[in-house]
C-alpha cells in the first residue's frame, strides 16, 4: 500500500507539473530577493578588481575575509532580510500548498481556477493548522532530549568526549526524526482539512496525529522513503556541483542550470509527497 | 645536530640543602649552556582532594651584576587567581581564553616561611609590591629586603616553605580538573635582576613571563597510580609505601619548570631525530596518538633543520583532559600542552598547529629568554611566523591549516584575517598590559608580527630570512634578547639598513594599503587645434607607435623626469600600424606605511609590464601609449606584501568581472533556495562546535 501510494504520488508529479512550477518559482523569487542585494554589494566591492575574476574559480579566502571586514555592516542587514524573506516565503508556501491539496485531492488533474480557489479557501485554515501544530512541534522537538537523559544515565555528568561526539550525532538524528514527524502531522492535517471539510483545525490536527500514529508503520515508511530520496539526490548533486568549478562563463552557466534542476527536483519531491500521502490517506480512510 | 647523551652518567653527589632527598644528580650538559643564575631544588607534595600543593624550595641565586643587592623580588603567580580583585582578574574581567574561573575554583599561593639557608628567618620581611599598577589587592609580587646585601657576583641561598591551591577547572594555564592536574607558574620564583634593577612584573591578564636560567631538581609526590610528566628528565621514581610515589625530575639550563599528573594518561614514546618524545594522551583521544606524534615530527625536524639544534634530550607533550582546555596550548621548557577534540577532522589541523606552535616556543622563548611582559612579540610573534612557515611547508601550499568541506585556509590567511580587523589600535612593541584590549594584544603579539616577518621574508628572500632567524637564534641562545637585538641581526645579515621598515612595522601603528584607484583607456586621436598639422601616423616615428612609452606623473613636479622610462618592444611589423591607445593608471597609497611595491600592467594583446614604485608619494600616475588596451593593473600581484590590509583594491580591471560575481551570486542564491526549502539542515551546524 505504501509503495503503490508512492508510485501514484510520483506519477502525479507530471500531471501536476504546474504546481511544481509554482512552488519552484516562489522559491526562486524569494531567494532572488536575498541574492540581489548581495550581488550588488559584491559587484561594487570586487566587480572591477582582479578578485572578481578569481571568484570565477575557487573562493579566494583573502577575498572572503576582506569582504567580511570591509562590508561588515552588510551582513547583519542581509541576515535580517533573509529572515523576513523566509517568513514571507513560508507563508506563500502554505498558501500554495492550500491550492495544491485542493487540486490533488480532487484528483482530476490540474485546473488553474480550482487551484487558486482552493488556495483562497484553505489558506487561513492551514495557518490555523500551523498554529495548532506549534505545541506538536515542541513535543517532537523534545524527542532529542532522550539522548541527553540517556547519556546522563549511562555515562554520568562527566562523559568521555567520544560519548559526547556520538551523542551529538544521535541527537541530530532525533532532531531530524522530530522534524519529519512534525511535517507528517502537518501534511495529513492539511489533507484531512481538505478531504473532510472539517472547520475546527484543533480537531483536524488531532485527527492527523491519530492517523499518523495509528498507521505509523505505513505513514512513516512513506515519509522516510521520500525524505531519504531527497537526501540521496542531494548527495549526488554535490560531486556534480564540485566538478563544475572551472572559471569559465559556460561552466558557471551550467552550474546554474544544474542547481536549478536540483531545486525543481526538490519541488517535484514536495508534490510527490503531498500526492502520495493524500493517496495513502484516501486508501486508509476508505478502508 | 648532536646532543649530549641523556644520562652522560657523570653522577655527582649533591648533598647540600635540607631537603633530605639528596639523590644522585645526573648531568645533562657537562659544560653549562647558560649562566645558571636561578637554581631550584623543590620538594612538592600534591593533595588531590584539596587541589593543594605543599612545597619546600631551596633557591640558589647568583648575582649576575656588579651591584650590591639589598633586596630580592619574587613572583607568586598563582595569587592572580586568589580573588576577583587581583590585577589579573580586574584586567580580564574574570575571563581567560573565553572561560570563567569555577565558582569555588579560586587558587592561591602562600609563602609560609622564608629564611636564609643556615637559619636566619626572613618571613616577616616579606612585603607585597605592585610595581606595574599599584593595585594594593594584587599579591603576585613580593620583595624581600635582605639583612646583608648579596655582593657583586655573589650568591645567596634561601629556604622557602610554601602552600598553594590550584584553580579549578584549569584557568589561564594552571589548575585541576577531577583527576587531572596541570601545574604551571606554581612556585615562588625569583625575578630577573638587570640594568641595576629588578624586572619582576605582576601577573597580568595578557602577559606571560620572564626569568633567568638555572638548574632544577624537583621531587614530585603524587598518588602511586598517577603518571607524571614534567620539565627535564625523570631520574627516578620511589614508592613511599603510603599510597604515594615521588618522581624526581632534573633539568638544566631552563628558566621554568612545569608538571602534570593524572592516572588516566596513555603514554606513547617515540624518538624523533635525536629527541625522545613522550606523549601523555587522554584516553578519549587514543585514536589521535599518531596524529600528535606526526605533528611533533614535523615540528622537531623543521626547527632543527631550519633554525638550529634543540639541545635538550627530550620533549613531553601533554594532552589536557576534557573540561580542562584552560591548560591547553601552553609551553614550558621541554614540556608543552596541545589540545584536541574527539572527532576532530583531519582537515582541521588544530592539533598540528598547536604542537608546532608550542614546540616553537622552546626555541623562541625557552632557548631565547626574551621578556614576554615587555616585548611579547619576540616570542609569540616570531613563533607565529615560524608556525606559518612550517605549516605551509608541511601541509601547503593551500589549505595548510584548514582543508575541510572544500574550504581551504592557510595559517597566513587566518592571521591576516585577525589583523585586518584590528590593524591600528597599538604598535607591536608595547608592554603586554598596556594594549587597548586583549584582541589588540593578541593581534600585535601574534598575527601582525607574523605578517611583518613574512613581508620581510618576501622582501629579502626566503634564504636570507632563514639566515636571519638562524643567526638570531644561535647568537642569543640562553640569553635575554631585546627587539633591538633582533633588528641588529636582521640588518647585519641582510646587509642593509632596515630601520625604515622596523620603525613603521614594530614601533608604529601605521597601516599599509596600496590601491589602484583609476584606469583610463582612450584611443589616441589626431591632434586638433592650433599648431597641429601632423597626424598620429606622422608622429609615430618619434613617439614610437607600436612601441611602448611609459610616463609617470605624481604630485612632485619633477616626477616625470624621475621615473619615466621607455622600453621598446618588438615592433617588427612596420607596414601596418595598429591603432594606438593611451592607457592611464592611477595608484594610491591609502595608509601611512610606506613600502616599495611592484605594479603589473597587463594588456589585451598579452603584453605584461612590471614597474617598481617606492611607494612614498601619496599617488602616482602611469601612462602608456601602446597598440593595445590595458586589461588590468595590479599592485603586488603575488601578494608578497602581506601587511597590505586590502588586496581587493590592489587591482583594477578595464572590464567588469561579471563571471566571478555571477558565480558567487548563484552559489549564494542556491544556498538561500536550499535553506528556504530545507531549514532543518541548519541543525547540522552543531556538528562544528568543537
Ligand atoms: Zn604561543
Amino acid at each position: 500500500m505504501v509503495f503503490s501510494s508512492l508510485l501514484r504520488g510520483i506519477r502525479s508529479v507530471w500531471t501536476y507539473r504546474r504546481v511544481v512550477l509554482l512552488f519552484y518559482l516562489a522559491n526562486l523569487l524569494a531567494a532572488f530577493l536575498v541574492m540581489y542585494p548581495f550581488r550588488a554589494v559584491l559587484g561594487k566591492f570586487a566587480g572591477w578588481s582582479l578578485m572578481g575574476k578569481f571568484l570565477a574559480g575557487r573562493l579566494d579566502m583573502d577575498f572572503f575575509f576582506e569582504l567580511l571586514k570591509y562590508r561588515q555592516e552588510v551582513f547583519p542587514a542581509l541576515f535580517g532580510l533573509l529572515m523576513v524573506v523566509a517568513v514571507l516565503y513560508w507563508i506563500a508556501e502554505l498558501f500554495l500548498s492550500a491550492g495544491a491539496f485542493g487540486v490533488l485531492l480532487q484528483g482530476e488533474g490540474y485546473s488553474s481556477p480550482l487551484f487558486w480557489r482552493s488556495a483562497g479557501t484553505y489558506f487561513f485554515r492551514f495557518v490555523r493548522i500551523v498554529l495548532w501544530g506549534i505545541p506538536v512541534f515542541i513535543a517532537f522537538y523534545l524527542i532529542q532530549f532522550i539522548e541527553v537523559g540517556g547519556q546522563r544515565l549511562l555515562f554520568g555528568r562527566d562523559p568521555y568526549q567520544n560519548v559526547l561526539y556520538w551523542g551529538r550525532w544521535i541527537r541530530i538524528g532525533l532532531q531530524f526524526l522530530g522534524f519529519i514527524l512534525w511535517l507528517m502531522v502537518l501534511d495529513y492535517a492539511r489533507i484531512i482539512a481538505v478531504a473532510t471539510e472539517e472547520r475546527r483545525m484543533r480537531v483536524v490536527v488531532w485527527q492527523a496525529l491519530r492517523f499518523v500514529f495509528g498507521h505509523f508503520g505505513k505513514t512513516f515508511l512513506l515519509a522516510f522513503l521520500l525524505y531519504a530520496g531527497g537526501i540521496l539526490v542531494g548527495l549526488a548533486y554535490q560531486p556534480v556541483s564540485n566538478a563544475l568549478s572551472a572559471p569559465s562563463s559556460v561552466t558557471i552557466g551550467l552550474l546554474f542550470i544544474v542547481q536549478q534542476l536540483y531545486m525543481m527536483f526538490r519541488m517535484a519531491l514536495r508534490v510527490a509527497r503531498f500526492s502520495s500521502q493524500a493517496v495513502l490517506y484516501q486508501k486508509m480512510a476508505g478502508t | 645536530m648532536r646532543k649530549m647523551a641523556i644520562f652522560c652518567v657523570a653522577y655527582i653527589f649533591w648533598g647540600w640543602g635540607n631537603l633530605g632527598l639528596s639523590a644522585a644528580q645526573p648531568v645533562l650538559f657537562p659544560e653549562p649552556l647558560s649562566q645558571r643564575i636561578a637554581n631550584y631544588r623543590i620538594e612538592v607534595r600534591l593533595e588531590p582532594e584539596t587541589r593543594k600543593l605543599f612545597g619546600t624550595e631551596t633557591l640558589t641565586w647568583h648575582n649576575p651584576s656588579n651591584d650590591w643587592i639589598h633586596e630580592l623580588q619574587f613572583h607568586l603567580y598563582l595569587n592572580a587567581f586568589r580573588n576577583d580583585r587581583s590585577t589579573f582578574m580586574r584586567e580580564s574581567g574574570g575571563v581567560s581564553r573565553g572561560r570563567r574561573i569555577g565558582k569555588d575554583g579560586w587558587g592561591y599561593i602562600e609563602v609560609t616561611a622564608i629564611s636564609l639557608s643556615g637559619g636566619e628567618d626572613l618571613t616577616d620581611r616579606m612585603e607585597f609590591i605592585q610595581p606595574d599598577d599599584g593595585n594594593p589587592d594584587d599579591k603576585t609580587v613580593f620583595r624581600l629586603p635582605l639583612p646583608r646585601p648579596v655582593p657583586p657576583r655573589g650568591t645567596v641561598v634561601l629556604d622557602i616553605q610554601f602552600e598553594a591551591k590550584l584553580p579549578t577547572p584549569p584557568f589561564a594555564r594552571s589548575g585541576a580538573k577531577e583527576e587531572y592536574f596541570f601545574v604551571g607558574q606554581w612556585f615562588p620564583k625569583i625575578g630577573v635582576y638587570e640594568n641595576g634593577a629588578w624586572n619582576c612584573h605582576q601577573y597580568h591578564a595578557h602577559s606571560e613571563f620572564y626569568a633567568d636560567y638555572g638548574v632544577y631538581d624537583v621531587w614530585i609526590t603524587v598518588p602511586e597510580e598517577n603518571i607524571v610528566g614534567a620539565t627535564g628528565v625523570e631520574v627516578e621514581v620511589k614508592k613511599n609505601g603510603d599510597g604515594t610515589a615521588t618522581h624526581y625530575y632534573h633539568a638544566e639550563d631552563v628558566h621554568d619548570f612545569a608538571w602534570t599528573t593524572s592516572p588516566e594518561f596513555l603514554v606513547y614514546e617515540e624518538r624523533i631525530q635525536d629527541v625522545d618524545v613522550r606523549l601523555l594522551l587522554q584516553p578519549d583521544h587514543k585514536n589521535q596518538a599518531r596524529r600528535h606524534l606526526e605533528a611533533a615530527k614535523v615540528a622537531i625536524t623543521h626547527f632543527q633543520d631550519w633554525y638550529g639544534d634543540y639541545p635538550y634530550p627530550n620533549l613531553t607533550i601533554v594532552d589536557p583532559r576534557r573540561g580542562a582546555a584552560g591548560s591547553a596550548g601552553m609551553e614550558y621548557p621541554t614540556l608543552i600542552t596541545a589540545g584536541t577534540m574527539y572527532g576532530l577532522p583531519d582537515g582541521i589541523r588544530a592539533v598540528e598547529a598547536v604542537i608546532i606552535h608550542e614546540f616553537g616556543h622552546n626555541y623562541w622563548y625557552h632557548l631565547l629568554a626574551s621578556n614576554e611582559f615587555e616585548e611579547a612579540w619576540l616570542d609569540e610573534g616570531i613563533n607565529t611566523y615560524t608556525e606559518m612557515q612550517i605549516l605551509n611547508d608541511a601541509y601547503g601550499p593551500v589549505g595548510d591549516v584548514v582543508d575541510f568541506l572544500g574550504i581551504r585556509i592557510n595559517d597566513l590567511q587566518f592571521q591576516r584575517y585577525q589583523y585586518i580587523f584590528w590593524p591600528d589600535y597599538d604598535p607591536i612593541v608595547k608592554k603586554a598590559w598596556e594594549f587597548y584590549n586583549g584582541t589588540s594584544y593578541s593581534v600585535n603579539s601574534y598575527s601582525k608580527p607574523g605578517l611583518v616577518l613574512t613581508t620581510l621574508k618576501n622582501y629579502l628572500g626566503a634564504e636570507k630570512m632563514r639566515q636571519i632567524m638562524r643567526t638570531y637564534f644561535q647568537r642569543w641562545r640562553f640569553k635575554h634578547p631585546r627587539t633591538a637585538d633582533f633588528i641588529a641581526v636582521a640588518e647585519e645579515v641582510a646587509g642593509e639598513d632596515l630601520g625604515w621598515f622596523f620603525d613603521q612595522a614594530l614601533f608604529s601603528n601605521k597601516v599599509l594599503d596600496y590601491a589602484v584607484s583609476a584606469i583610463r583607456v582612450r584611443r589616441v586621436r589626431e591632434p586638433r587645434g592650433f599648431d597641429f598639422t601632423l597626424s598620429v601616423k606622422d608622429t609615430s616615428d618619434t613617439a614610437g607607435v607600436g612601441a611602448f612609452s611609459a610616463q609617470s606623473d605624481s604630485q612632485k613636479a619633477s616626477a616625470a623626469a624621475e621615473t619615466s622610462r621607455v622600453t621598446v618592444s618588438d615592433s617588427a611589423d612596420t607596414t601596418k600600424k595598429p591603432v594606438p591607445y593611451e592607457n592611464e593608471v592611477w595608484v594610491r597609497r591609502l595608509g601611512d606605511f610606506v613600502f616599495p611595491v611592484e605594479i603589473q600592467f597587463v594588456f589585451d594583446n598579452g603584453d605584461t609590464l612590471t614597474e617598481h614604485w617606492n611607494g612614498r608619494d601619496l599617488w602616482k600616475k602611469y601612462r602608456f601609449v601602446r597598440p593595445a588596451k590595458l586589461e588590468y593593473a595590479v599592485i603586488d600581484p603575488e601578494r608578497k606584501v602581506v601587511l597590505d590590509v586590502n588586496f581587493t583594491n590592489n587591482s583594477m580591471t578595464r572590464k567588469k568581472q561579471r563571471a566571478g560575481i555571477n558565480k558567487l551570486s548563484i552559489r549564494w542564491l542556491f544556498w538561500v533556495q536550499t535553506l528556504l526549502d530545507q531549514p532543518e539542515l541548519l541543525t547540522l551546524a552543531q556538528l562544528f562546535r568543537f
